[in-house]
């Protein structure tokens, strides 16, 4: 499990990322990130789901409830053209975050 | 399958989110552990493991807490921004203090009504108590300024029949005390009310002094601050005339001439010699007789009387009481021994000087410091009531953090806080209320309250730590209540109540009803107190004085012995004088007077003569005015029978007295006075005075002493016409100004040594007599009236609340098809009940407790049923309004609205 600085700062960028192609329920994404991190990252309902009303409220994503056939309903996550600007934003400074820190600790540079 | 949904819903409820949002949110995370649980179960964990698992995942307050900044962010500024929860408490005593002070300061500060209120309510009760303290510390606590206050004595002469009190001393008297050794230091004092004339320069004017004996400063020991006090022998008949000045008069008066000592003043017309300077804030025996002090030339005895010297001594300390009274038995028996055939059953007794000194103090100021406990004791249940509602309406605050981990005691803590940051503001408050109070209490003091002045009567360090201790023990009354009952203790049902703002806990509303009906019940016991003392000062102002006082001038003329020795020099002034003032137009009738209502001075034992006194038997009594016959007249005294006196009631005719109506109808109740004969003097030699006259009765001895015996000399009679000092009473259609100034116009063309001195009208003589009376029950009155204020407000208070939280039930019963009526009726009987039941307790209470009053009451009974009927009326009446206003909101409650408020 990764320290919880990295994890808070990280998790927003993680759950705009998986819901740049479709949306996704709650759970879903919990899965998705336990098993795309190779479960180093974990999130649990009581720190997800703030999480997610957070972005809604910051116009990132937006949920709905889906009926489908046969189903209970359920809560889906879309992400907006907000969140896409975000995640474009966030993935450049991680980008440079990542060069920065792989330069300095790069072996013979120290 | 567990039902997922009542363990998210139970970390909801704190937050008090709305009925749809919340429900948004429990179906979708229901739904999130459902499918952990499942999925958990289907990778073959128990069904055990599974449901600990989820349940360690929901668990903590992680999720509320998130929750909590992602649905409120609006409450940033608000209550739940603070310290929320006990997690946040870092063990650290002072650091949590200060946490706690700072929000609590911002928790007062986001509801100023509620802090300005409270504030000005404790600043109101803190004050008024400090300030009642701060002069019952000093009139009655505070050591007076003497060494060793509690060995000073005064010395008085009093008989078994406990008829007059205590007396005065006379030299006979004096003479056997002064020597004995139960004292280490004696001396007696007489203060003249007509002070002494002094020509300073070519400017006469009137000082007012006191003669005292040789060991009169060392009695009291005090040292001078220029010059020696008096030495033994300076009383003697023939020592030389001498005078000590107070510190007062000296810068004032002599411009504080540092060589004053040994320089001679002009005092009665004599020389005197200054011997000495009396520190500042020497006022004893009392601060309008203490400009000066004159050495008393004390008589030898040749007979038992006369009295009027006041006695004082230092009692040595190892003299035990009962030995003190041994030695004032034996001297009292000595002076019977000297003087025999006199009353048999009296001797001598001491009081402390400074019971004395307090004694007419003492119990006005000990019903007033009552009252201001209980103005305080109200200020302090209308803050609890106040607390409580607060605490009520913030019940949701509470829960929720109660549901984020603050314990029970926390939040206490923190109401606690609240409460002590209050008293201090109150009682920051209150003690400035207390010194300006103070201030305005002793400079509006009347002059027959002087002592507060002599006293210097402050607040100081004493009186401000008994003003903390004050504020704190009010914290204890008005903050441990709301804290102990406002803080719920299980969440789930101040949240339950609190998200359908419906009900009114029921307890907590008994809780505050019983506050407010306390209210009334001291509210009552103080409104009773005040109208018994406002009627007993009606009924005093009513006494009928017997005299038409209005267009009376009185004013006061002393003439020195040195140029007026001779009766015939004090006659033709007094005769010159009268028709000098009588010729200004504007004045009707001039006469002169020795003593005048209400406090006339004089008195002498008499019997009529052919009905002696038996032996060891005390003579009657009556007051002594000796007045020339327009003295009736110009007072507006009515003649009953007989005549006024005239020219024959001169030095050589026969000897003759003029009696009040009162005497006659004790000593005459069968026969005729006129014509009759008293023996003036008791038991001294026959001195027989013929009755002339008989007039309507005025009350020499004050107004609430009503009707005496009073006795009537010619002017050129008293004192075979020796009588120096003497008032000038002018009745006139001018105003008292110029009538007092054509009096001193009169006078300075006469002598031009003389001086007019106080100039007063007859009414404020009259009105002097009462102004103690007056003003006390001016402050019980003042204090009544802050009772009843905070009363008021206290009932209002609650029932507004009670309608407020009950809206909803209001706008149901309105729908139901209640109508208004029904609703004022319901609002005011239950407010009307907690009143009635407060003023009940009231009644009883202060049918109990006004007996203690009785001394300070006249004519009054301390149980007047008018009195307590018409402080209940008024008090029903006013929590009648004090209910009808929320009742009237009640009514008007639209039920479309408070039913869907939620």
């Amino acid at each position: 499990m990764l320290p919880r600085e990295i994890k808070k700062g990280s998790a927003e960028f993680l759950i705009l990322s998986l819901l740049r192609y479709e949306a996704r329920h709650g759970y879903e994404l919990s899965k998705l990130i336990e098993s795309r991190s190779d479960g180093v990252v974990q999130f649990q309902v009581s720190s997800l789901y703030p999480l997610l009303y957070r972005m809604e409220r910051r116009g990132w994503i937006r949920g709905r409830w889906v009926e489908k056939a046969g189903q209970r309903r359920r809560r889906y996550y879309n992400i907006t053209p907000a969140g896409r600007a975000a995640v474009e934003a966030q993935r450049q400074s991680w980008a440079e975050f990542v060069r920065a820190i792989g330069k300095i600790a790069e072996p013979g540079r120290a | 399958m567990p039902d997922w949904r009542a363990d998210v819903h139970a970390r909801l409820a704190p937050l008090g989110l709305s009925a749809r949002r919340e429900s948004d949110i429990t179906e979708e995370l229901a739904q999130h552990l459902e499918d952990r649980y499942t999925d958990l179960r289907s990778r073959g964990h128990s069904e055990d493991d599974a449901l600990r698992t989820v349940r360690d995942e929901l668990a903590g307050d992680v999720l509320a807490n998130a929750l909590i900044a992602t649905e409120r962010p609006a409450t940033g500024t608000g209550p739940l921004a603070g310290p929320l929860a006990g997690e946040h408490v870092s063990g650290h005593l002072l650091a949590d203090l200060w946490r706690d002070v700072r929000y609590g300061i911002r928790a007062l500060r986001n509801t100023p009504g509620f802090t300005a209120v409270a504030g000005i309510t404790l600043a109101l009760g803190i004050g008024a108590t400090t300030a009642m303290f701060t002069v019952l510390n000093a009139v009655l606590l505070r050591p007076l300024p003497f060494p060793q206050p509690a060995h000073l004595l005064r010395i008085y002469q009093t008989n078994d029949k406990a008829e007059g009190g205590m007396g005065s001393l006379s030299m006979a008297d004096f003479r056997e005390l002064r020597d004995d050794p139960v004292f280490s230091s004696i001396a007696t004092y007489m203060a003249p009310s007509d002070g002494f004339s002094l020509v300073v320069g070519n400017r006469a004017e009137r000082v007012f002094g006191t003669a005292v004996g040789a060991g009169f400063f060392t009695t009291l020991g005090i040292r001078p601050l220029l010059g020696s006090v008096f030495r033994p022998g300076d009383d003697a008949q023939g020592a030389p005339a001498q005078v000590i000045l107070s510190y007062g008069f000296w810068q004032d008066r002599l411009g504080g001439d540092p060589a004053i000592v040994g320089k001679q003043l002009t005092i009665q017309g004599s020389p005197v010699t200054v011997t000495g300077v009396m520190p500042p804030n020497v006022w004893f025996p009392r601060s309008e007789v203490a400009d000066i002090w004159l050495n008393d030339m004390l008589p030898t005895p040749s007979r038992q009387g006369p009295w009027g010297w006041q006695g004082i001594a230092r009692v040595r300390p190892d003299v035990t009481p009962a030995q003190l009274q041994g030695a004032l038995d034996r001297a009292a028996e000595r002076v019977r021994s000297d003087f025999p055939g006199g009353p048999a059953r009296w001797t001598f007794v001491t009081k402390p000087v400074s019971e004395q000194l307090s004694k007419s103090l003492r119990p006005a100021l000990l019903v007033l410091m009552a009252a201001v406990v209980l103005v305080l004791l109200i200020a302090c249940l209308n803050v609890t009531n106040l607390m409580l509602a607060r605490a009520m309406s913030r019940e949701h605050e509470f829960a929720v953090r109660t549901a984020l981990g603050a314990s029970r005691a926390r939040l206490i803590r923190q109401l606690v806080t609240e409460s002590l940051l209050l008293a201090f503001l109150g009682g920051a408050a209150g003690v400035l209320l207390a010194v300006w109070g103070v201030r305005v209490l002793v400079a509006s003091a009347p002059p027959s309250l002087a002592l507060l002045r002599d006293l210097q009567v402050g607040v100081d360090a004493q009186v401000l730590l008994v003003a903390a201790a004050v504020s704190m023990g009010t914290v204890l009354l008005f903050g441990l209540a709301p804290a102990l009952l406002g803080v719920p203790a299980r969440p789930a049902t101040g949240i339950g109540a609190a998200a359908r703002g419906s009900t009114d806990g029921s307890g907590r509303r008994h809780v505050r009803s019983i506050l407010a009906g306390a209210e009334f019940a001291f509210s009552l016991v103080l409104l009773v107190t005040a109208g018994l003392l406002v009627r007993s000062l009606g009924k005093l102002l009513a006494v009928d004085t017997g005299l038409h006082a209005d267009g009376v001038v009185t004013a006061s003329i002393a003439l020195p012995k040195a140029h007026y020795g001779q009766s015939s020099q004090i006659l033709g002034f007094h005769d010159r004088l009268l028709a000098a003032v009588r010729s200004v137009p504007g004045v009707a009738i001039a006469s002169a007077s020795v003593g005048l209502p209400p406090d006339v001075g004089y008195a002498s034992d008499f019997f009529v003569t052919g009905h002696p006194v038996p032996d060891f038997e005390f003579a009657p009594l009556a007051d002594v005015i000796a007045v020339d016959g327009e003295y009736f007249a110009a007072m507006g005294i009515p003649l009953r029978s007989g005549r006024v006196f005239d020219a024959r009631d001169d030095g050589n005719g026969p000897q003759t007295v003029m009696i009040s109506t009162e005497l006659a109808r004790r000593f005459f109740p069968h026969s005729d006075p006129l014509g009759q004969r008293l023996n003036v003097g008791g038991k001294g030699p026959p001195n027989e005075y013929t009755i002339v006259g008989v007039v309507g009765d005025v009350p020499y001895e004050g107004l609430a002493r009503g009707a005496t015996s009073a006795m009537y000399f010619p002017f050129a009679q008293f004192s075979q016409g020796q009588y120096r000092s003497f008032a000038v009473v002018m009745r006139g259609a001018v105003p008292p100004d110029d009538m007092a100034a054509a009096l001193r116009t009169a006078v300075e063309r006469l002598d031009p040594e003389l001086a007019v001195a106080q100039v007063r009208t007859v009414r404020d003589l009259m009105d002097a007599s009462v102004s103690a009376n007056r003003f006390r029950a001016m402050l019980l009155g003042l204090f009544a009236a802050l009772a009843l204020v905070l009363a008021a407000v206290g009932i209002y208070g609650v029932m507004a609340f009670s309608v407020g939280r009950r809206s909803r039930e209001i706008g149901v019963r309105i729908a139901l098809g209640a109508d208004t009526t029904q609703v004022y009726a319901q609002i005011l009987r239950e407010g009307l009940t907690v009143a009635i039941a407060g003023i009940a307790v009231g009644l009883t209470v202060a049918f109990a407790a006004t007996r203690f009053m009785s001394a300070l009451l006249f004519g009054v009974s301390a149980t007047d049923p008018l009195t307590f009927a018409a402080v209940a009326f008024i008090l029903i009446l006013i929590a009648a309004v004090a209910c009808l206003l929320p009742a009237r909101r009640a009514a008007r409650v639209d039920p479309a609205i408070t039913m869907v408020a939620d």
